[in-house]
């Protein structure tokens, strides 16, 4: 069943398609693509991200640091915007979340905008990521009562636990070449005297160009469903009622 | 409101804004439990890019700005103090700008000013034109001319790096001591 709420939780939802690398990145490529969203994106911002990664290669670990430039287009209010750097686009909305219907659209203008500048060869990730932040009134949380998935303490544990995290990949799409990663921990809330969480939900591509450039908005869509569902039966009627469901 | 993840860290445990969670064991369900399957690693598979500031392994950054934000404020931890952090979080998600140039000032505010004690990060707001900044507040030692002159090559530092509007968006304020 697809819900809407008043006060939806998330923070921040991202889209982000990284491509295959082929030929070397043309600089001209970020303002061809800003004179495309320049209307809805008008702010231009050069950023360096310093990145770490982890990579195997047969049974040699490799721990690699790197700054990637990219170059952030963002609406008056800062609100959505689009990151452009070689072979990456993200497309960012922060909170107010206006929903889908907004949402998608976005989506669609900027990773056209990449396609027609970039002619990428082929997607080597995708992925579709909700963060949530919840705050609840009380200082001491009853997660059962708001969460359907939560941490799980054997009866000889003691009962009252501080901060925590917990996380479960699910494997999805045909042959398992997706995954959703569900991740529940706990936040700072913004008052003393309140309990908040963030509840992470991050849809990815794992299989390497399993995905056409051409399918990959059918992904995403299919994407968002399955992370809608997933969402849904991670949380419980009470904080439904807390995020205050729209009817209609 | 706070976007990130409070930490398993020993600053995490004993912020007293941290709440406490209760485990309800009843009615436990007997569902069937199926998994875990083999499943490759992101980073691995994609070189994705891991949270360097989270201390939550294979927490993964990727392109989110919450979660760029989150592990610089835990990494600029150990140089400052925030005040109200979330109000602070929330400020630089609006000003997406300054979270680059956030650790830039920090360190020149510590190395020009010699704070005696962390300096604290707050946000600052006029309430007649609503206008807010980051203020960094510092504790000094010194007589007045030695830290005006610390003050003055601290500005003079900043302004030489940043530029208009993030420069006017931190600010810096000093109690001197003798």
């Amino acid at each position: 069943m697809h819900r809407r709420y008043k006060s939806p939780a998330v923070v921040e939802v991202v889209c982000e398609f990284r491509f295959v690398p082929s030929e070397p990145w043309d600089l001209a490529v970020p303002g061809l693509i800003y004179d495309r969203l320049r209307k809805d994106l008008p702010t231009r911002r050069p950023v360096r991200r310093l990145e770490t990664s982890d990579r195997r290669q047969g049974d040699q670990l490799s721990h690699e640091i790197r700054v990637r430039p990219v170059i952030r287009f963002l609406s008056r209010d800062e609100k959505r915007f689009a990151q452009v750097g070689p072979d990456l686009l993200s497309v960012n909305h922060l909170a107010p979340y206006p929903g889908w219907g907004e949402y998608c659209p976005l989506i669609e203008s900027c990773y056209s905008a990449y396609g027609q500048v970039a002619n990428p060869k082929g997607l080597s990730r995708i992925g579709l990521r909700y963060i949530n932040h919840i705050e609840f009134p009380e200082e001491r949380g009853n997660m059962k009562q708001y969460f359907q998935f939560l941490p799980y303490l054997g009866p000889e544990l003691p009962k009252l636990y501080g901060s925590f995290r917990v996380g479960v990949d699910f494997p999805l799409g045909p042959d398992n070449r997706d995954v959703l990663r569900l991740q529940l921990g706990s936040s700072k809330p913004g008052e003393e005297g309140r309990s908040a969480v963030a509840l992470d939900l991050d849809y990815y591509l794992v299989q390497p160009e399993a995905v056409s450039t051409d399918d990959a908005l059918h992904w995403v869509e299919d994407a968002h469903v399955a992370l809608r569902e997933v969402f849904e039966a991670s949380i419980t009627d009470r904080l439904r009622e807390r995020l205050e469901i729209l009817e209609g | 409101m706070s976007y990130y993840y409070a930490g398993l860290t020993e600053q995490a445990v004993t912020d007293p804004r941290l709440a406490l969670f209760e485990f309800d064991d009843s009615a436990e369900d007997e569902s069937e439990e199926v998994g875990p399957v083999a499943l490759p690693s992101e980073a691995e598979q994609t070189g994705g890019v891991i949270a360097s500031g989270v201390e939550w392994p294979g927490a993964i950054i990727g392109s989110s700005l919450v979660m760029e934000l989150d592990a610089q404020l835990r990494a600029l931890g150990v140089l400052c103090e925030f005040r109200r952090p979330q109000e602070v979080a929330s400020f630089l998600l609006s000003n997406s700008g300054l979270i680059e140039m956030l650790p830039l000032a920090i360190v020149r505010a510590n190395s020009h000013m010699q704070p005696l004690r962390p300096l604290q990060v707050e946000i600052v707001r006029d309430p007649e034109s609503e206008e807010e900044w980051l203020t960094f507040n510092v504790e000094v030692a010194g007589d007045d001319e030695d830290v005006l002159a610390r003050y003055g090559s601290y500005v003079s530092d900043w302004v030489r790096l940043a530029q208009w509007p993030e420069v006017n968006k931190i600010r810096l304020s000093y109690d001197a001591t003798d």
